[in-house]
């Protein structure tokens, strides 16, 4: 179905990795996992097949890459003939979508073909039964959850009935129902006998439905695996591979090592051994032996958020606690109410309500607009917080005018200090948007430490990282945290809470409805509650 | 503003053809004030701007027409009964507010009402059956279904902004416009570009011309409505006016 010969492309102005000499055969069919560091190349991959390169990423392609009988490069008719074969699944829900409602997306492959209106209408009553989301037709699209926009993404390239499926990193936004549902769709196209190329990081939700994993290191196939010897891979070799988890029970094995022996080490190992022997109290939110932690904690005051024109508040937190200097990780479901929670917690606006009380006995209770100035968020897009022209700037104008440091050289030398910690000192005069994606992520965080506020909180800070990456980050968060910040992590990633946090605060339906510290017990509970049944 | 995301509300469906003629219609005599201020258009005008209120009304949104039809109502007797007792420029001042407010209001609810019943996949195959080409209808959609994205981009911006102390009252207001800009042009230019790919991928451009799923077609409504508005530039031309 899909074969390249000797096919080498290199983009033009060399931005990104390209694809070297790649050889190789997917059969109609199959199923097949593309993996790999970021930067390896399985994107290029993806654009390969769908012919986004060379149609529309300009660049230089050598050899033959045919789909569906199709010389994509000499296809008459470009893109669009191979669209009618290949369809395509990105991973930002938010700019795949041409039209504001969801028959009209279903719709619109299908009318670019100019088939019939009522043959259209047939084939989207028949996907949307398929996909079990009747519900969701004629709704716009704005309204939906991160999972559901994926579904409808799903759907709507499936009406025109392509023989192949590309997604490009699907799960990258998506908790663990919404990936549970994308899985039943890869399954349902399996079944239909449809070819599926998948290029992911995360891997365990794939489990079973691969037929073949092609591994590429910096452009070219370095090894390719059975779907049965990438399932069987030994951890060590996995590890070195630089690949996430690929069975959904190694997550849970590794938040038993984590458990056990902490892999920050410092003064948490120690902290997570007293919890333990509590491990067995913590029970449901409304026991406030389970909201209480050891050591000192902010304590929430009636946190709530009433959406305008909404009679029921959508987030309603009587009372939790955040342990200081602790890194605590907020999970739940999309749409559970964790944005609602940071929003709150940060103070962002007038519908925020309640106090966060700091651990000093002599502090005061602090309100929203305290909290503005107490609190420093990392947002999950950091091109929304990049705003001058040059990476130094960008963290003075987090740093506060009226702090010890007077003298504009001072706080020159603070914020050089700062960035020279997080690996940017010679990144220091250029221009943000230049930067990789971790290296902006690691401005937003220089920028949190400028603020010198003590609560720093990240949200989703992980989508679409690979291992390394996540790893890195993971890294960094521990270290704010040793250094005696007070850490709020926003996440529906279990690899990535296991691998940073200390406790947990499960919210559901706008309620704290869990909290625990993570240790062997709340680890092998946490994994259970954030991966999706496979 | 956005676009409608269903097809059917409220009692009344015309085809977009007809709301875009009539929405123009208004436009004409209300707000460009065609026919100047002879009693022909005075009637005309009157009549223009309770059809618009009706429409908006039947169509799914009363409420939204009582605010406007009050809003209009509350300048019309401020000007009939206020104005003439206040001088000088405070005078001037709601004499302007008010011409304004009446003036526009008409044509904000025609349009508003245009917006709120169509959805861009109905206006789109309008267009095209009245023969506007696909270089014109596909800008126009992306357009439309940039909005809400814009919006929300703007927002966090906002967010970003407020944690940095650059606010209105707060110590930074002055950089507040300046770095506004550079954030949502480099977020936009980066949607835009993946969401060509993605379209390009669904096969935009396949075929000189599109099908369409959205029910369009004349109706009596919409005969009727075409009817009228054809009778005021007729009343108009009857008058030598034009």
């Amino acid at each position: 179905m899909i074969r390249f010969e000797n096919v080498t492309f290199e983009y033009a102005g060399g931005t990104h990795t390209g694809v070297y000499g790649l050889n190789g055969e997917i059969h109609a069919g199959q199923t097949v996992l593309l993996c790999g560091d970021s930067g390896c190349g399985k994107t290029t991959v993806t654009r390969l097949i769908n012919g986004l390169a060379p149609h529309y990423f300009d660049g230089e392609l050598t050899g033959h890459v045919t789909v569906a009988g199709l010389d994509t490069a000499a296809a008459p008719g470009g893109l669009a003939a191979i669209a009618r074969h290949v369809g395509s699944v990105f991973q930002n829900p938010k700019s795949q979508f041409f039209t504001l409602d969801v028959t009209g997306e279903l719709a619109f492959a299908c009318e670019n073909f100019q088939m019939p209106p009522e043959e259209i209408r047939e084939r989207i009553a028949a996907v949307a039964k398929d996909f079990h989301m009747e519900d969701l037709l004629d709704r716009p699209i704005t309204n939906l959850s991160g999972g559901q926009k994926q579904k409808v993404a799903c759907a709507s390239v499936s009406t025109a009935g392509p023989d192949v499926l590309v997604l490009d990193e699907p799960s990258s936004n998506l908790d663990a129902r919404a990936i549970a549902e994308l899985r039943a769709i890869i399954a349902l196209w399996k079944r239909q006998g449809k070819t599926v190329v998948i290029a992911e990081h995360r891997l365990y939700w794939l489990d079973g439905l691969i037929d073949r994993a092609w591994y590429l290191r910096g452009g070219r196939l370095e090894r390719e695996m059975s779907g049965d010897e990438l399932r069987n891979l030994p951890d060590d070799e996995r590890r070195a591979l630089g690949l996430r988890p690929v069975r959904a029970e190694q997550i849970a094995g590794a938040a038993r090592m984590a458990g056990i022996a902490s892999p920050a080490g410092s003064t948490r190992a120690g902290l997570t051994r007293n919890d333990a022997t509590r491990a067995g109290s913590t029970q449901a939110a409304g026991d406030a032996h389970a909201l209480s932690m050891p050591g000192a904690s902010y304590a929430i005051d009636h946190f709530s958020y009433t959406y305008r024109h909404a009679k029921a508040p959508t987030l309603d937190v009587p009372e939790a606690r955040i342990p200081a200097d602790r890194v605590t990780a907020v999970t739940g479901f999309n749409g559970a109410g964790k944005s609602t929670f940071v929003r709150c917690l940060q103070g962002l606006d007038r519908r925020c309500k309640g106090d966060l009380v700091p651990p000093a006995a002599s502090a005061k209770p602090l309100d929203r607009k305290a909290r503005l100035n107490a609190c420093f968020t990392v947002l999950q897009d950091v091109n929304c917080e990049l705003f001058t022209e040059s990476v130094l700037d960008e963290v003075l104008l987090a740093m506060p005018e009226d702090g010890e440091l007077g003298s504009e050289a001072d706080r020159e030398a603070r914020v050089r200090e700062i960035l020279a910690s997080l690996d940017l000192a010679e990144v220091a005069d250029r221009h943000p948007l230049s930067l990789s994606g971790g290296q902006k992520q690691r401005v937003a965080i220089a920028a949190a430490l400028a603020s010198g506020r003590d609560v720093i909180i990240f949200d989703e800070p992980t989508s679409g990282l690979d291992m390394r990456h996540m790893r890195e980050v993971a890294g960094l968060i521990r270290q704010l945290a040793d250094d005696g910040k007070t850490v709020v992590v926003v996440t529906h990633d279990p690899e990535f809470a296991l691998a940073c946090a200390d406790d947990v605060l499960a919210i559901d339906k706008g309620r704290v409805v869990d909290a625990y510290p993570l240790d062997a017990a709340g680890a092998v509970r946490l994994a259970g509650f954030l991966t999706a049944k496979v | 503003m956005n676009f409608a995301t269903a097809s059917y509300r409220g009692i009344l469906r015309l085809d977009p053809r007809t709301k875009i003629l009539f929405t123009l219609t208004v436009g004409a005599f209300c707000l460009t004030m065609l026919g100047g201020s002879g009693a022909a258009a005075t009637v005309i005008r009157s009549v223009l701007t309770a059809v618009s209120f009706v429409l908006l009304a039947v169509s799914g949104r009363p409420r939204s027409a009582m605010v406007f039809l009050l809003w209009f109502a509350l300048a019309w007797a401020a000007a009939e009964w206020v104005l003439p007792h206040v001088g000088g420029f405070l005078g001037w001042f709601i004499y302007a507010t008010l011409g304004m407010t009446t003036q526009t209001l008409p044509s904000a609810v025609a349009s508003y009402w245009l917006l709120f019943t169509t959805t861009a996949g109905e206006l789109i195959a309008a267009l095209q059956r009245a023969r506007v080409p696909q270089s014109v209808t596909i800008p126009l959609a992306v357009m439309f279904r940039f909005f809400p994205t814009v919006v929300s981009e703007v927002r966090q911006i906002n967010d970003a902004m407020r944690m940095r102390g650059v606010h209105l009252g707060g110590g930074k207001a002055s950089e507040m416009f300046e770095y506004r800009v550079v954030p949502m042009v480099t977020n936009s230019v980066k949607i835009a570009d993946e969401l060509s790919q993605a379209a390009l991928t669904r096969g935009l451009g396949a075929a000189p011309t599109r099908t369409s799923i959205a029910r369009i077609g004349f109706g009596w409504a919409d005969w009727l409505l075409i009817a009228g508005c054809a009778a005021c530039f007729a009343a108009l031309a009857a008058q030598g006016l034009f």
